[in-house]
Parts: structure tokens; C-alpha cells; sequence
């Protein structure tokens, strides 16, 4: 059996990823010409049976995305899509984009016939410059085969997309900061309630999905919500690019039906990721991107997929499988992962800004043999505070990697701390609970 | 969705905090349900007159049991939320947020000029923390980032966005945005120039704003001590009345305990010989300016007074050219400072502008402008004087204002007044004088708020013409009437432009507990201006009116 899959990689093999023949002769503009035949209602029902999961990384259910914006009377509305693929080891949106473009744009095409917007936008990261050309030629391509622009294919339906791109920083994946950053503000996130449904784009309503979720629509509507949902996961149907990277021998980015196949399979399975390359031994995986969780060799067994990884304590986010070797320390990795949110942030909030100055300052200590029992508890109540109080999904996120590792690598963390004998009297850095420090209050 | 339904209805929202039952008005923020049944969540970025930042994180709550925190300050009620704010976990959250703003913050209390009035300080004090936590080794910047009035230094901020938002939204000049990410980021100016090669106008609402010691003005309190040990020179004051209940609040004394008369009593002390009120200054300055404004030759132009040297630059350059006419006339400082040229001459207001004013790049720029004068002192560096001094200012006695010089009651510009239009020049001088003087009185916190401030007074004058008087709070406010009036106007038109949203009193320079303690609700009568269109106003008599029009005519007219 075959382990992958081209529902939404379609095409992606064709010489020339602006041939509309091309795209057509697989497929292409089903879904839009059945979608313009369609009741905006009749579609979001359609993307409510596929059980489609965001692609971006937080796996919202887009239609109930899709509903919420549906039921907002006022307008104009927007269409855009999150094409700032900033976690690191993620480059799938990237495939879509350059090798079928047409797929991210008829599904934006569909949104927009849905919502009856005029206008759609495609955030592309700052450093694509490349593929940002390449949609801007897609979309030229497009309207001038009628498929895009003024009065598409002949139903009176007009949609508009431009092409916007901030100077590249992280946080503008980050929906609201996104918008900020289209609108030509600082890509800082806003607060929320409103939600972007009710006040997005130029504080108009607004839809924001992924770059693969939007891509995902065309056969949804084409096949129907069900056939979609059938390929994949009871909670989450379809498939999904899994980015492999890291010590694998077969790098790459896979579609694959999600809940069909283990991590283990993914890693290893000659026609995926193919094992690890000669000589090297699994040591972890990252799994998501930098926001996401650290799996283990106990973790291999679990089934791709939303819910299943869930059960395990790990999660598909973005769809980044980092592949880590024994050579490979997992301190050194995460003061890494660290160094990069503690540049990444912001800046807005105190837990994300300074927290992750701090993590990465108590990382360096512990890599270095010289933190102590209350340096790790501090490690722990940073973590917590990041996520529990930051202001939005980056700094909730950051120390992900950080709290799953400390339960598989407990011996790592465990064993590097100074032990008393060792210590010179020095001070404790702080307390660690309230109430601890009623005694020295 | 259920905002939707809130904004539609109004209506009030009852919800549970800490399982107390509270209805609140709809729209409310969980800060303000939570403090409507008694309990004080801890907050440090918010600002009641600022749009929610939700930055520090220090206010976060726990609604309906979910594992992310709202903001407290930033999220809006909503029917039968149950709403946490005092669980152990919840104060061990924001006690680690706390530790991180206080992880990097200078341990300089006792020579910051915030010690024991900085909100951070206080909060640490709250939270019981018992040692400078998370602590690291950061570099220093050297020294404070400006050379201007307004000083910056950018290892206190605990980069709340206060001073930003307030420059944004209160006054609409925004000097200063927030630059940089991660632990860069913070507030700052285009270009990393000084705030005084911006648009500042050196209003001081930035400073008000900072909750810790990371702004505030240059202090000459300590030239002014060095200066009156000078021998061989006289030295003057001027006093402005407004500075007496910051002074009072400044040192702990009883609202009214002091007063101008103590104040008086302690400049003497201190070692200014003559200590004179504002009043006289402004009446002749007002007298100054009615002749000009009564032979204005474009009265479809509005003629427009400022403040300072810099509101000026920031004001009117925006607008098309020779849209307006700037009144050349002296302010009471500028009559002052005059007068008392050879002088140590120094002005006590509650205002951070004048110190610019008074170094004027631009002479004879006119507004605001203050040659001749030594010193501008505001209120909080009055207090500090009065701190080193040592006084026990409730226990001086008062003393009464000194006789203004002769100088001082008789106007030099009022020239060109037509023959025969001396009522209309009383007249006018009288509306100018009031209306400074309600400026400089301040005005409610809640129009600063409510931004229905510049109302149009009508006086009628003679052969049946009328004129309009405009008082206008804020700079915000003042770029909006002054970009319409610019349009042009049917009648001789006069605005005034007060640069801090509560006029002298409340203004930038003034001290902090004064300014908090600002009513925020309309006083009553606060919007019903005598005199709106339509009513003839009859502003009161200026102080020694009669006196003045003699010399200025001759003898008493009709």
C-alpha cells in the first residue's frame, strides 16, 4: 500500500506550476466551479463535515472558523492566508506555493465566494522572497484565464489577491500580528476579544487560515466534506504535509492520511523519511515546529494524528518533524530552540519577553554544570507563567519543548545540577511558591 | 457570537468574581467589575484614561476555570462569567511576573527620583517580594538619553507603553513609538533621535504617565538654590496658584493647609525677595493681546494663541500656510521675565513646556515664548526645593503677593486699538483673561476623556459685530478644531490652545498625586460653559481693568 497521498499535492510534480491546463488535467477548479454552483451555507456545512483541522499549526477547526465568520452581517470581508511559515523546520506551505500555487488560490477563491469578499491576501514570509514573485505570476496567470479577478468564470463572482510580505519576523504568524503587519504596522499581536471574525483586516471582518488549510478546500467541496474526512482521522480528516528534517535519510515534505500512520513509520518507513542516516541512532524528534513538544523514543508509537498525538502528550502543529541523533544533546537543543524564541519574541508582555531571556540564561547555567535544585524549579515556574500568562501563542508556546523534554530526559536535567557538596554557599536565586517566602518576607 | 449580542444590548452584566455577585454596566472591563466588589487587582501597564495594552500581565484572572489568563484589564464582562482572581496559583503567577519586570530593573531606589511615589515599587512592597530575583548582570546605558526637558532612561522602563499610548492617544502628537522586539523592544523615537528633535511638545504627559523613574524633566531645582546665593542680583518670583495643592500633596499637608499664601512665605524663605501672582501678568498679557487681535487685519483667519514655543512648531506647521494668525502677544512669563530681565527671575507653573519656552531657538517665534526669564520651575521641582529646604510648609505663615512694578499694569503693545473701540477692547481683554484663566484652572479629568471641550463662546461688541473665544485642552483636540478653523471663520475668531488635556493645573509638570486625584466625573456646571452661541457672554472684569483703560485712554471714557 502506498503510504502517501496527493489530495493536495496534486500537480506538484508537473513541469510547469502555472500551466491552468496542467492544474486542470488533475483536478484543478472542481471545487471552485462547484462552489460558485453553491449556498455560502452549503459550503461551510461541507467544510464543517471534512473535519478539517488548521493546518497552521493550532489546528482550530476551520469550519467552525468558517461558521463564526459566516453569521457576522457586516462587511466587506477579507480573505487572507497565513503564508508566514516561520516555525523552524517547516517548509510545506512553501511546496504548496511554489509547486501549485493554483490550490492555495481556489481555495482562497472559494472563502471568498463564501463570504462575499472582494479582496484576499497572501502573507508571505519576508524571506520568500522567491515564492512571493511566484504567487504574484499565479495570480497575473489566473485572471487572465478568467480564474481570478473580475467576474470568475463567468458566475459574476469577483476576488481580488495580492501578495503582501512583512521583513520576516516569527511573530507575524501569529494571525492578529499578521494583519498588523499587512496593514503596515508592527507585526505585534493585538488583543483579543474581538476576535479577527469580528474585527480584522483594517477592523473589518476577516478570515485568516493557513496556507495548506485553504488548499485543502478545493476537494473538500469538489469530493464532498465526508470523502475528505473518510481519508483521514474520525476527529480530523484529510491529510497533511509532515516537513521531515534533521538526521533522516529521505528529507522531505510527505502527504500522508492523518491517523494511518505512526511516528515511528513516518521516521522510518523506506518510502517516508527512510530511518536515520548511516551510523546514527534516534534520539528525539521535534515535532510542530520550535512551539512544539519533544518526542521521545516512547513517544514513536503513537498514531499521526490531532487526537492521537494529543493522548500522548505531543502534537502536529505545524507538521514539523525535526529529527534528532545521539549526537545530538537535548540541553544543546533546547538552549537553541530557546535562543531563538528569546530573539522571536515580541517584546510586548513580561512572561514572553523576559521569560525567555531568563529560560535561556538558566539553560546556559544548567549546560554549564552550574545551576542548582533552585535554578531547575525556577526552569518550572517560568515555563508555567509563560504559558499560562502570556499575552498570545508565542509566548504560551515557547516553553513547550522545554516541559516535554524535562519528562523524557528527566536524567539530562536531573543530572547536571550541582549537587550540594559541590556548591560554594552561594545565595538562592528565590523562593519558589507563595507563601514560601512568608518566612523572609 | 456573544459579543455581538453585548454590543448589541447594553443592558447591565451580572457575573460571579470570586464568587460575589456584581451587575455592572455592559462594556465594563473585569478590572472594573472586580473592583465594584472591593477587590484590587494589581496592575501596572493600565491606565484608566488609555486604551487597555494588556501587556504586563500583572492583572491576569481566571475565567470559567480555563488554563489561559485573561487580563483582567482588557477583557470585557460578559453575563454569568465566574471570574478568579485570588487563588494561590493566581498570586504565584503574578508574583513570577512581577519578579521578571523586577529582574532587570536598576536596585537604585533610594537616589531614584520615584523613590516611595514608584508604582513598581509599591507593587514589589504589595507582593512581599523578599529579594531582587532572576537577577543578571545587564549593561548600563551611561546616562539618560536626552539633553532636552524631558529625560529618559531606558534601564528603568518596565516598558509598560504608557508613555507611549498617552503621547498617541491623549495628545495625538506621537513623538514616541515602540521600537525593537524581544528584550530590545521598548519605547522610543524614530531614528533613536533626542525627543526634542521630534514633534514632542514638551508637554509632559509621558512623564505623568511612567509608573517608575524612567522619564522625568530635567530638574533645575538645584540651579535655582545655586542662583539665589548669588550676591549683587535681585530675585524675583512669579507665582502661579496652581502649584500650591501639588506642593501640598508633594509633602503629605492637608489639601489647603498651605495654600498660595504659605507658598509665598516659603519662596521668601528660600531667598526670593519678591514673590508676585500670576493674575496681573495675565491680565496685561490678556490687554497685550486684545489690541492685537482687535486690529487684526484677516479676521477670517482664526487667531490662535499657544502655550509654548514648541505646541507652536507642532500645531501649526501642519496646517496650510497663513491659514491662521499666531498671536505674537507675551505670556505672563514672557511680560515677567521682561520686566525682570536683570533679574534671577523665576516662574513657578505647573508645566514642563515652559522650560523650552524659555530657551527658544527661535526668537521671536512668539508663543509662548519666555526671554528674560531665568528659570521655569514646575511643581514637583518646587517641592523638591521645598524638601531640601526643609520647610514645614504647613506651619509657615502666609504671606500676600507683592505689588506688582509699574511695569507690570500698563501694556506695551496695545497700540493700533481704533479710535472709539475701547469697550470692545475691554471687552476682549476681559474674554481673553477669562478664558486663560479657566485654562490654567484646569478643567475635569472626564473631558480629557469625553473630548467635548472647545466650545465657542460669543461676545457681542459693538455696532452689533460679535466675536468667538474658543478654549482648547490638549494638543489632540487642538490640531482637530484648529485644522477646521484653519478653514477659515465668518467671525473674528480667538482659540486658545491649552497643550495639556487638563489645562496648567493638571498639567504636565504638575505633581503626581494632584493629577490623580483630578475629579474624573464632570464637576457640576463643568460642560455648561456660560455663554454658548446665541447667549451674550459677560466675562468678569480683569483684575486693575479700570486702572489700565485710564492710562491706555486717558480718563474715563462715556
Amino acid at each position: 500500500m502506498k503510504k502517501t497521498l496527493t489530495l493536495i499535492t496534486a500537480g506538484a510534480d508537473a513541469p510547469d506550476p502555472l500551466s491552468v491546463s496542467a492544474y486542470e488535467s488533475v483536478g484543478g477548479f472542481k471545487g471552485l466551479k462547484k462552489a460558485l454552483t453553491m449556498t455560502p451555507a452549503e459550503i461551510v456545512r461541507e467544510v464543517l463535515a471534512a473535519k478539517l483541522l488548521g493546518r497552521g499549526g493550532a489546528a482550530y477547526p476551520a469550519g467552525k472558523k468558517w461558521e463564526q465568520l459566516l453569521k457576522i452581517p457586516r462587511g466587506p470581508k477579507y480573505v487572507v492566508a497565513n503564508a508566514d511559515e516561520g516555525e523552524p523546520g517547516t517548509f510545506k506551505d512553501r511546496l504548496i506555493m511554489d509547486k501549485v500555487p493554483f490550490g492555495l488560490l481556489e481555495g482562497m477563491a472559494v472563502a471568498g465566494h463564501v463570504f462575499g469578499a472582494r479582496n484576499g491576501y497572501v502573507y508571505v514570509r519576508g524571506e520568500y522572497r522567491l515564492i512571493g514573485k511566484k504567487l504574484r505570476a499565479a495570480i497575473e496567470t489566473l485572471k487572465a484565464a478568467g480564474r481570478l479577478g473580475e467576474n470568475i468564470l463567468g458566475s459574476g463572482f469577483s476576488f481580488d489577491v495580492k501578495v503582501v510580505s512583512g521583513a520576516g519576523a516569527y511573530v507575524c504568524g501569529e494571525n492578529s500580528a499578521l494583519l498588523n503587519s499587512t496593514e503596515g504596522k508592527a507585526g505585534r499581536p493585538r488583543i483579543k476579544p474581538p476576535h479577527l471574525a469580528e474585527v480584522g483586516l483594517f477592523l473589518k471582518p476577516t478570515l485568516v487560515n493557513n496556507v495548506e488549510t485553504f488548499a485543502c478546500v478545493p476537494s473538500i467541496v469538489a469530493e464532498g466534506g465526508e470523502r475528505f474526512l473518510s481519508l483521514g482521522h474520525p476527529e480530523g480528516g484529510g491529510t497533511k504535509l509532515v516537513c521531515l528534517s534533521g538526521r533522516v535519510k529521505n528529507p522531505g515534505v510527505y502527504e500522508i492520511p492523518l491517523g494511518r500512520l505512526t511516528l515511528r513509520e513516518l521516521i522510518f518507513d523506506p518510502e517516508l523519511g527512510g530511518g536515520m542516516r548511516e551510523g546514527d541512532v534516534f534520539n528525539f524528534a521535534h515535532l510542530g515546529g520550535q512551539s512544539g513538544p519533544i518526542a521521545g523514543i516512547a513517544g514513536l508509537d503513537a498514531v499521526y494524528a490531532h487526537s492521537e498525538l494529543k493522548k500522548a502528550s505531543l502534537a502536529v502543529g505545524s507538521g514539523a518533524i525535526v529529527v534528532m541523533d545521539r549526537s545530538v544533546g537535548i540541553l544543546d537543543y533546547l538552549r537553541r530552540v530557546s535562543e531563538f524564541f528569546a530573539g522571536e519574541s515580541c517584546g510586548k508582555c513580561v512572561p514572553c519577553r523576559e521569560g525567555n531571556g531568563t529560560i535561556l540564561r538558566y539553560l546556559k547555567t544548567l549546560e554549564d554544570g552550574e545551576a542548582g535544585p533552585e535554578e531547575l524549579r525556577a526552569l518550572s515556574l517560568l515555563a508555567e507563567t509563560m504559558a499560562r500568562a502570556s499575552f498570545c501563542g508565542l509566548g504560551q508556546a515557547a516553553p513547550t519543548a522545554l516541559e516535554s523534554a524535562r519528562k523524557i530526559f528527566p536524567e539530562e536535567f536531573e543530572g547536571r545540577v550541582r549537587r550540594p557538596e559541590d556548591a560554594e554557599v552561594r545565595e538562592a536565586p528565590h523562593p519558589t511558591k507563595f507563601g514560601d517566602s512568608a518566612a523572609t518576607a | 457570537m456573544e459579543r455581538e449580542e453585548t454590543l448589541e444590548n447594553r443592558g447591565p452584566v451580572t457575573l460571579f468574581v470570586d464568587g460575589v455577585e456584581v451587575t455592572v454596566p455592559a462594556g465594563s472591563t473585569i478590572l472594573e467589575a472586580a473592583a465594584a466588589t472591593g477587590i484590587r487587582v494589581p496592575t501596572l501597564c493600565d491606565h484608566p484614561a488609555l486604551k487597555p495594552r494588556a501587556a504586563c500581565r500583572l492583572c491576569v484572572v481566571e475565567c470559567d476555570g480555563g488554563h489561559r489568563l485573561k487580563a483582567a484589564c482588557a477583557t470585557e464582562v460578559y453575563e454569568g462569567a465566574r471570574v478568579a482572581t485570588k487563588s494561590r496559583e493566581l498570586l504565584n503567577l503574578r508574583r513570577t511576573v512581577l519578579r521578571l519586570i523586577l529582574s532587570n530593573h536598576p536596585d537604585e531606589c533610594p537616589v531614584c527620583e520615584r523613590n516611595l511615589n514608584c508604582e513598581l515599587q509599591t507593587l514589589a512592597r504589595e507582593f512581599g517580594i523578599p529579594r531582587l530575583p532572576f537577577r543578571e548582570e545587564f549593561p548600563k546605558t551611561p546616562d539618560e538619553k536626552d539633553s532636552g526637558d524631558i529625560l529618559r532612561n531606558p534601564d528603568k522602563c518596565v516598558k509598560c507603553g504608557r508613555c507611549v499610548a498617552v503621547c498617541r492617544e491623549i495628545q495625538g502628537v506621537e513623538a514616541a513609538g515602540d521600537f525593537g522586539r524581544s528584550r530590545d523592544y521598548g519605547p522610543g523615537t524614530p531614528f533613536g533621535e533626542e525627543l526634542a528633535d521630534g514633534p514632542c511638545v514638551a508637554c509632559g504627559e509621558c512623564v505623568l504617565a511612567c509608573p517608575v523613574g524612567a522619564l522625568r524633566e530635567r530638574d533645575d531645582s538645584g540651579a535655582v538654590l545655586k542662583a539665589l546665593d548669588e550676591a549683587g542680583k535681585v530675585k524675583v518670583a512669579l507665582l502661579s496658584p496652581e502649584v500650591a495643592p501639588g506642593l501640598e500633596d508633594a509633602l503629605g499637608c492637608p489639601r489647603g493647609s498651605v495654600g498660595a499664601g504659605g507658598t509665598i512665605t516659603a519662596l521668601k524663605r528660600t531667598g526670593f525677595e519678591r514673590v508676585f501672582g500670576r493674575d496681573a501678568f495675565l491680565a496685561l498679557s490678556a490687554l497685550e493681546e486684545a489690541g492685537m487681535f482687535l486690529s487684526s487685519e484677516a479676521p477670517d483667519k482664526p487667531f490662535v494663541s499657544l502655550c509654548s514655543p514648541r505646541a507652536e512648531s507642532f500645531l501649526i506647521r501642519g496646517l496650510p500656510g497663513d491659514s491662521v494668525i499666531v498671536s505674537k502677544a507675551p505670556n505672563p512669563d514672557g511680560i515677567f521675565g521682561g520686566i525682570f530681565g536683570e533679574a534671577i527671575a523665576a516662574s513657578f507653573l505647573p508645566c514642563v513646556a515652559r522650560k523650552s519656552g524659555k530657551e527658544s531657538k527661535n526668537p521671536g517665534a512668539g508663543a509662548g515664548e519666555v526671554r528674560g526669564l531665568t528659570f521655569a520651575l514646575n511643581s514637583r521641582e518646587l517641592a523638591r526645593l521645598a524638601k531640601v529646604r526643609g520647610f514645614d510648609l504647613a506651619g509657615l505663615p502666609p504671606s500676600d503677593f507683592d505689588v506688582p512694578p509699574e511695569a507690570a499694569r500698563v501694556p506695551k503693545n496695545a497700540r493700533g486699538i481704533p479710535e472709539g473701540a475701547r469697550e470692545d477692547f475691554a471687552r476682549i481683554a476681559r474674554a481673553i483673561f477669562a478664558l486663560d484663566a479657566e485654562g490654567e484652572r484646569g478643567r475635569p479629568f472626564s473631558a480629557l476623556r469625553a473630548r467635548n471641550a472647545g466650545r465657542v463662546r460669543t461676545l457681542a461688541l459693538s455696532g452689533g459685530k460679535t466675536a468667538d473665544f474658543v478654549l482648547v485642552f490638549g494638543t489632540l483636540e487642538a490640531k482637530r478644531v484648529l485644522g477646521e478653523k484653519a478653514k477659515g471663520v465668518a467671525r473674528p475668531t480667538r482659540v486658545k490652545v491649552m497643550s495639556c488635556p487638563r489645562g496648567c493645573a493638571g498639567g504636565g509638570g504638575q505633581v503626581r498625586e494632584t493629577v490623580r486625584a483630578f475629579p474624573r466625573e464632570p464637576e457640576s456646571g463643568g460642560f455648561a460653559a456660560p455663554g454658548e452661541r446665541g447667549e451674550p457672554w459677560n466675562p468678569p472684569e480683569l483684575p486693575g481693568e479700570k486702572e489700565l483703560l485710564a492710562r491706555l485712554f486717558g480718563g474715563a471714557e462715556g
